[in-house]
């Protein structure tokens, strides 16, 4: 199953710390993109949130983009800009 | 002086505070080589995006925090021959004037330890996956990432 983490301020507005996905529910070719366009149909609200320009993706710990592949088991992470030192 | 992560370099990611002096005395202790020590600490002001703010509470991606800072470690010692290199990051809840970050480099010259340290916190503030939160009266907020941070790294 593939993992998909959410952190800071997205973490919260969407009330959601953690989903997992079977990669088969997704469009194929299996990319960022279709594991957003997979989010996006849970609601308006989250359309609006992972669709803004600031929401940044990393797959199995490596910043992503959208047209980064993904697999099975995956680890994808969704957050906004980082805020820290 | 290794261009890669060493196994003295040292990252930590932890709640509890931090030393100073005894991470500068353990940088110094090292290599004998190294005739300059910088230290950074970054603290918890009481005012930002806030007017008066109670504290802070920092979250982090666990799983991506350490690499993320071994990464821009990597990238500093390409750019300068710098000695060790310690990263100390607190996370969870911290209040105003407690200690946040510390970023500790030795080199042989003043020159790339001194730059080095820059460099770190520059990359630090746009690529380690921590969040921030503003906690005051009046709510609590999450710090909105500033345009600034993403120009300084411009100048390396």
């Amino acid at each position: 199953m593939l993992s998909i983490l959410f952190f800071g301020q997205l973490r919260e507005r969407l009330n959601t710390e953690r989903l997992t996905v079977d990669i088969s529910t997704l469009v194929k070719p299996y990319t960022v993109a279709s594991l957003f366009t997979y989010l996006s149909d849970k609601g308006l609200h989250w359309e609006e949130l992972i669709r803004a320009d600031n929401c940044l993706v990393a797959v199995n710990q490596t910043m992503a983009t959208q047209n980064t592949l993904i697999s099975a088991d995956d680890e994808v992470a969704l957050f906004p800009p980082v805020t820290g030192g | 002086m290794g261009k890669s992560f060493a196994d003295d370099d040292m990252i930590r990611v932890h709640e509890h505070d931090f030393d100073m002096a005894s991470e500068y005395q353990r940088l110094r202790q090292l290599n004998a080589n190294n005739g300059a020590v910088v230290l950074f600490v970054g603290l918890v002001r009481d005012f930002n995006q806030n007017s008066q703010l109670n504290g802070l509470f920092l979250e982090h991606y666990p799983a991506m925090t350490q690499s993320a800072l071994v990464n821009i470690v990597k990238q500093a010692k390409e750019m300068w021959p710098l000695g060790n290199v310690t990263v100390i990051h607190r996370v969870g809840h911290l209040c105003i004037n407690d200690q946040i970050v510390l970023v500790g480099v030795s080199s042989q010259h003043r020159h790339a330890a001194f730059a080095g340290a820059e460099f770190i916190m520059d990359y630090l503030k746009i690529s380690a996956p921590f969040w921030k939160k503003e906690l005051s009266d009046a709510g609590d907020v999450w710090v909105e990432a500033k345009s600034s941070d993403n120009e300084a790294i411009k100048r390396w």
